[in-house]
C-alpha cells in the first residue's frame, strides 16, 4: 500500500468521524419531514371539536360511519362548548359542538343544526334522603341560605355545593333556570366537566351538584353512589325531556362555518336517520326528530 | 491537530453548543410566548384588577390573589411535613439502613416518585375527601421522594473522615446526627426550595382534591385554588379575555417556580464554596 494511499484512506475516515452523524441526522430529518408530508396528504375526515357533552353521540355515531365508509375517519376532540365555536370560527374543524344556546352572532356566522335534547339533572349523593326540590329550594342553597339537609326533612347532614367552573355551558343552562347570578353562588367545591361533578358528589356525603342527564344515568349504571332529584314536581326522565317538561333542557347544536364539507354532511345525515336515532337514545339524550 | 479533526472538534462544538441551548432557548420562548399571548389583555388598570380578590373571569373579574395565595399557602403547608418527615428517612437510609433496607427504601422511593400525579390524586381524594388537607397530603406524596432524595445525596456526598473524627471524639448516634445537620444545612435548604418550586406547579393531582374554589383565608377542612388547577379548568372553556389571563397566571406560576429555583441554586452554589 502506497503512502498516498493511506494518507487517501485515513482522510476519508476522518471524514467519517464527522460525516456520520451528520448524515444520520439529515437521513433522520428527511424521513421525519417526508413522513410529516405523507401524514398532510387528504384523507377522508371528519373532524368535530367541542362540548364534551356530545362526545358519546358523536364517537359511536363515528365508529357506525367508519364501518360504513372504510376510509373515513371521525376526529372527535372535546373541550368544551367555547373551543368548538372558537375553532369553527378559524376554520379549524369541520363542525363544532356546542351544548348551549348560541350567540346571535354565532347564529349569524354558522349553519346552525340541532342534534339532540340534554336534561341538565340535579344529582345529590345518595347518603341523602331527599328526592325532590323546587327551583326555590336549589336558590336557597346555592346561595347557602340553606347549609343543611334538616331543613328539608332530611338527615342531619351538612351541605356540600358542588358548581362548575366559569366557561362550562351546564353552568350557563343552570343560572338561566335559576335567574342566580354566578356571584351569589356559595361553592365549597368546583368541578370543571360532568365527570368530575359526579365524582365529587359521588365521594361527598351531603353534597349536590347539577349535570347532563345522560351522564348521570350512565354513572348509576356503574354503581356510583348518586341520585337524581325530581325538581319541581318533574321526574328527570328524558321522556320529561323530550315532552319538554323537565324545566331545565338545552339543545344540542353542531355547527359548522359555511356550508359543511361532504362528509360532514354524511355525519349530519346520518345522525338525523333512524340509526342515528337510535345511537342518541342509547346515549340517553333525545333526538331531534 | 490537522485541519479535518479541527473541523471535526469545531462541528462537535457546535452541536453540543446548539443542543446545549435548546433548553434556555425553550424557557425564554416560554416566557416570551406567555406574555404576548396575555399582553391583549394589559392595561394601566389590569394591576389594581388583578389584585382584587374576586375571581370570575367570565364578568372579566382578574383577581389573581386568592389564586396565588392558594398556590403559596399549599405549598408551604406542605413544607413542613417534608422536612420533619424527610430528613429522618434521608438519615435513616444514609447512615443506619443495612444493605437490604437501602435497597427496599430507595426502591419504595424510586416508586413513589415515579407515580403519575393523577393516581396519587385520585386516591387521596377518596380517602380524605375533598378540602385543603386533601390537598396538602397529594403535594407532600409528590414532593417528599424528591426531598428525600436530594437530601440523601447531599449526605452521601459528606466526607467519610467526618464520621469516623465524630466516632474517635466519642459522639454518639445523636451527636453525629446533629453534627451531620449542620453540615448539610445549605443543601437541606436548597431541598426546600426545590420542593416549594414542585409545589407551586402540581396541577391535575390538586384539581381532584383542593375543591378549586377560590379564597383568601383558607382552612383546612375548606377549599382551595391554586394558579395551577385554574388553568386546568378553564383553559379549554375560555375564550378573549379570558383566556388571555390565563396565560399571565401561567406566567405567575412560571416566574414563582423560577424565583424559587434561583434562590435554591444560590444557597447550593454558597454551599460549594
Amino acid at each position: 500500500m502506497t503512502v498516498r494511499k493511506l494518507f487517501t484512506e485515513r482522510k476519508l475516515v476522518e471524514k467519517a468521524s464527522y460525516r456520520q452523524p451528520l448524515l444520520a441526522t439529515f437521513s433522520l430529518t428527511s424521513i421525519l419531514f417526508l413522513g410529516g408530508c405523507s401524514s398532510e396528504q387528504k384523507q377522508d375526515k371528519v373532524e368535530i371539536t367541542g362540548a364534551s357533552t356530545l362526545l358519546p353521540i358523536l364517537q359511536s355515531a363515528g365508529e357506525s360511519l367508519e364501518k360504513r365508509y372504510p376510509t373515513l375517519r371521525v376526529q372527535v376532540l372535546a373541550g368544551g362548548s367555547t373551543k368548538g365555536v372558537k375553532d369553527t370560527f378559524s376554520k379549524q374543524n369541520d363542525l363544532g359542538a356546542v351544548a348551549r344556546e348560541l350567540t346571535l352572532e354565532e347564529k349569524d356566522q354558522f349553519e346552525v343544526f340541532p342534534v339532540a335534547y340534554d336534561g341538565v339533572a340535579i344529582i345529590t349523593n345518595s347518603s341523602t334522603n331527599i328526592l325532590e326540590l323546587t327551583t326555590e329550594d336549589l336558590r336557597k342553597v346555592y346561595r347557602k341560605e340553606i347549609t343543611n339537609w334538616q331543613s328539608f326533612n332530611g338527615v342531619n347532614s351538612p351541605i356540600t355545593v358542588v358548581n362548575k367552573s366559569d366557561g362550562h355551558a351546564t353552568l350557563e343552562v343552570f343560572l338561566q333556570h335559576t335567574q342566580l347570578h354566578r356571584r351569589e353562588i356559595k361553592s365549597d367545591v368546583i368541578a370543571g366537566n360532568n365527570s368530575q361533578v359526579i365524582k365529587s358528589v359521588a365521594n361527598i356525603p351531603g353534597s349536590i351538584g347539577y349535570v347532563s342527564i345522560a351522564e348521570a344515568l350512565a354513572a348509576i349504571e356503574i354503581n356510583q353512589p348518586i341520585k337524581l332529584i325530581q325538581l319541581d314536581g318533574v321526574k328527570p326522565t328524558l321522556s320529561n325531556v323530550e315532552m319538554k317538561l323537565w324545566p331545565i333542557r338545552r339543545t344540542l347544536y353542531l355547527v359548522s362555518r359555511g356550508e359543511p364539507s361532504p362528509w360532514a354532511n354524511v355525519l349530519l345525515d346520518f345522525l338525523q336517520s333512524n340509526e342515528g336515532s337510535q345511537i342518541i337514545k342509547e346515549a340517553n339524550y333525545v333526538p331531534i326528530s | 491537530m490537522s485541519l479535518l479533526a479541527r473541523r471535526s472538534e469545531f462541528f462537535f462544538w457546535c452541536f453540543i453548543t446548539t443542543i446545549g441551548g435548546i433548553i434556555p432557548i425553550s424557557v425564554g420562548g416560554l416566557i416570551v410566548y406567555l406574555f404576548a399571548e396575555g399582553s391583549s389583555i394589559i392595561t394601566w388598570d389590569l394591576f389594581s384588577r388583578i389584585l382584587s380578590n374576586s375571581w370570575f373571569p367570565a364578568d372579566e373579574e382578574f383577581g389573581i390573589l386568592p389564586l396565588i395565595v392558594g398556590t403559596i399557602t399549599s405549598a408551604a403547608a406542605v413544607l413542613p411535613l417534608v422536612v420533619c418527615l424527610g430528613i429522618p428517612s434521608a438519615l435513616y437510609f444514609v447512615l443506619f439502613a443495612n444493605e437490604r433496607a437501602q435497597t427496599i427504601f430507595s426502591m419504595v422511593v424510586g416508586t413513589l416518585s415515579g407515580l403519575p400525579s393523577v393516581v396519587v390524586g385520585i386516591f387521596v381524594m377518596e380517602v380524605t375527601g375533598i378540602n385543603f388537607t386533601s390537598a396538602v397530603i397529594v403535594l407532600f406524596l409528590l414532593v417528599a421522594p424528591q426531598f428525600i432524595l436530594m437530601v440523601a445525596t447531599s449526605l452521601f456526598q459528606l466526607h467519610k473522615g467526618l464520621l469516623i473524627s465524630a466516632k474517635a471524639l466519642g459522639l454518639g448516634d445523636f451527636g453525629i446526627t446533629v453534627l451531620i445537620l449542620r453540615q448539610i444545612s445549605l443543601p437541606v435548604f436548597g431541598a426546600m426550595l426545590v420542593s416549594l418550586g414542585r409545589g407551586f406547579g402540581e396541577a391535575v393531582a390538586l384539581t381532584f382534591v383542593a375543591g378549586n374554589v377560590a379564597t383568601m383565608m383558607p382552612d383546612w377542612s375548606g377549599p382551595i385554588r391554586t394558579l395551577t388547577t385554574t388553568i386546568v379548568l378553564e383553559l379549554d372553556f375560555a375564550t378573549g379575555a379570558h383566556y388571555s389571563i390565563l396565560h399571565i397566571v401561567a406566567l405567575s406560576v412560571t416566574l414563582l417556580i423560577a424565583v424559587t429555583v434561583i434562590l435554591s441554586g444560590i444557597f447550593s452554589r454558597r454551599n460549594n464554596q
